[in-house]
Order: C-alpha cells, then sequence, then structure tokens
C-alpha cells in the first residue's frame, strides 16, 4: 500500500482507480468514509448497533460494485446513495427510523475554540434536536444539506430526484423545522 | 458489531475472496440490456396501442352505434393490460438512467406518453397492422383472424378489402 501522506492528495475518483488494480486500497476509501457515513445514519436513526451494519454493507456493495462507478459522478454522492439505500431497506424490513434519542448528538461535537464556531455547534445541536419530529424524507435531505454540507446537485445524485425537487423539498423542510423550533423554544 | 472493526471485517472478507469486485462487462452487459429493455419495452406498447386504435377506428355509416357497441362487446381487454405492463417495464428500466431522475419527472412522463401515441399512430398510418394481417408471424395472424371471427367490423372490412 502507498504512503498515507502521498495519498492524502489523491481525490475520491483516484483511490477508486487505484482499488481496481490492488484491492487492499479499499481500505483509503473507508478510512474516508466510515465516520462521515456513520455521522449521516445517526441523524437518521438511534440505533448504534445497526448503523455499524448498514456501514458495513455500504462498503461491501461499493466494493463489489466498485465498476459500476460512473466518474461523471462524485464519488461521496455515489457511497452516500448506497447508505441511503441500505437504510432504507432497514427502514422496510422493520420501521427502524424512530424518533432520534437526543442525548446521542452530544458526543458529536468537534473540538473548535473559535466562538463562532462554538455557537454554530449550539445552532446545529438545537437543530438536531427539532431535526426528530421531522419526517424521515425531509429529516434526511436537511442533514445532507446542512450537515453533510453537500450541493443539490450532489443532493439530486444521493436521493435520485431533480435538482429543481432539491430545492422544493428542502424549502419545505425549513419551514417546518421553523415551525418545530419555535414551539419547542 | 464493536466500533472501530467495519475496516477490519470488510478487508477480511476482501482478501479472502468473500466478497469479490463485479467484472467491469457484467455493468455493460446490464446497460446494454436495460438499453434494450427500455426500447422494446416502448415500442411493444406504441404497437399495441396502434392496435387499440386500429380496432377503435371508427366508422361512420348506417348502423354506427351498433358497429361501436359491437367493437366495445368484443374487445380484447387483455390487450390493454398487456400495453399498462409494457408501459410499466419501460418506466423501470428508464429509471436505471442518470437522466431520468435529472429531468422533471412529470415532464419525463409527459413525454414518454407523447411520444408512444405519436409512434403508434404513424404504426397505424404505415399500415402495420396490414401488414402483419398478411404477412406477420403465425400468432399475430392467428389473433388478427380471431378478431375477424369476433365480427369487429374494422377487421371484417379488412377481410374484404385485402383477401
Amino acid at each position: 500500500m502507498k504512503n498515507k501522506s502521498i495519498l492524502k492528495n489523491f481525490s475520491d475518483e483516484q483511490i477508486v482507480d487505484l482499488v481496481i488494480k490492488d484491492k487492499e486500497m479499499f481500505g483509503v476509501i473507508i478510512d474516508r468514509y466510515e465516520k462521515r457515513l456513520k455521522n449521516y445514519l445517526l441523524y437518521l436513526t438511534k440505533d448504534k448497533e445497526k448503523i455499524n451494519d448498514i456501514v458495513q454493507n455500504t462498503f461491501i456493495k461499493a466494493y463489489v460494485n466498485l465498476n459500476s462507478f460512473n466518474k461523471k459522478m462524485k464519488f461521496s454522492s455515489w457511497i452516500f446513495r448506497i447508505a441511503h439505500n441500505e437504510a432504507i431497506n432497514l427502514l422496510k424490513k422493520e420501521s427502524f427510523f424512530k424518533p432520534l434519542n437526543f442525548n446521542l448528538f452530544i458526543n458529536l461535537k468537534d473540538n473548535k475554540n473559535d466562538a463562532e464556531e462554538i455557537l454554530n455547534e449550539e445552532t446545529k445541536i438545537m437543530v438536531k434536536k427539532c431535526l426528530d419530529q421531522l419526517t424521515f424524507d425531509y429529516r434526511e435531505i436537511v442533514v445532507l444539506y446542512y450537515f453533510e454540507e453537500k450541493s443539490y446537485e450532489e443532493i439530486s445524485d444521493i436521493l435520485r430526484i431533480s435538482v429543481s425537487n432539491v430545492g422544493v423539498k428542502l424549502n419545505r423542510a425549513k419551514k417546518k423545522l421553523k415551525k418545530i423550533c419555535q414551539n419547542i423554544s | 458489531m464493536k466500533k472501530q472493526t467495519v475496516k477490519k471485517e470488510v478487508l477480511r472478507k476482501i482478501k479472502t475472496g468473500e466478497i469479490k469486485m463485479k467484472p467491469k462487462w457484467f455493468f455493460v452487459l446490464g446497460s446494454i440490456l436495460s438499453i434494450f429493455g427500455l426500447i422494446g419495452s416502448f415500442v411493444f406498447t406504441a404497437f399495441i396501442i396502434n392496435l387499440i386504435i386500429f380496432i377503435l377506428k371508427p366508422h361512420y355509416g348506417p348502423n354506427y352505434p351498433l358497429r361501436l357497441n359491437l367493437i366495445l362487446n368484443n374487445f380484447p381487454w387483455w390487450i390493454l393490460i398487456l400495453s399498462f405492463i409494457s408501459l410499466i417495464s419501460g418506466i423501470f428500466f428508464l429509471k436505471k438512467f442518470d437522466f431520468s431522475y435529472k429531468k422533471n419527472s412529470s415532464f419525463v412522463f409527459l413525454v414518454i406518453i407523447v411520444s408512444i401515441i405519436i409512434s403508434a399512430i404513424f404504426f397505424n398510418q404505415l399500415g402495420i397492422n396490414e401488414l402483419f394481417m398478411k404477412k406477420g408471424p403465425r400468432f399475430m395472424r392467428r389473433f388478427y383472424r380471431e378478431m375477424q371471427l369476433k365480427n369487429i367490423p374494422n377487421f371484417r372490412k379488412q377481410k374484404f378489402n385485402q383477401f
């Protein structure tokens, strides 16, 4: 396996090319996405045990189908799409997406000292509390946009809906979220 | 499953060959089949709609209401169901392509329906039914003959004119 510091400069798409030649390079993909996928799923679910299973299945499916990855698309959108599908499958199986446990998010704070960042984190925690009340599809779009900082185009690729539809759904979600937050506060 | 084991577990499965990457040709073949499936489903739907237009083509003149009644009484409803199934399978294949969700879904659906109807009218004008009646595969000729036996006016007309 190549030196880790060299690999830092490689894009995900370049890593994918390397994985095709050397399967052990898939570890780099896991390093880059394991935490991000877990956080994303944590916003949507509350069962930590199941989250590990979903993330593992996501990586397995990504590896098995790596040759189907379209390089015109962003790799992060592609892998988030797989995680989304896995989560939906579980939802269908056992109505898994129960309301969130707010306490789960307490440990998610980063070690940022800047006052503005702390304020942002506080806002985020408040929003997370309100997210609990949103339905799954609205919650997911808010998480992707605000927490995962995905663009409309990327969200469109992950959820397989048109970009205009992303805008419409996000607006609706924001309105609902605002209403919920006002009620809570 | 404990934390930090996801990477180990996935890499173990990769190394032991428990999971294997599907080859590129597998996906290329899948795409080709999807394209054929998509085109085939829509052409088939257009052909069936053409058949429905052919059956329902009005023949004004004496006893028109009676003729229409006869057409509707003997109408093979299963071809309507078949066209619906074919349309659904076409949409299933369409959804496999990235462009399907990048466009407005109601717009895509409208374009599909309009193009199927236009193709069906085109098939009808082209005289494809007459061709199938005369030189089509056996099951098609049998279908047209059955329609004639049921005395559907359009088929009777074809019988007298064509044969």
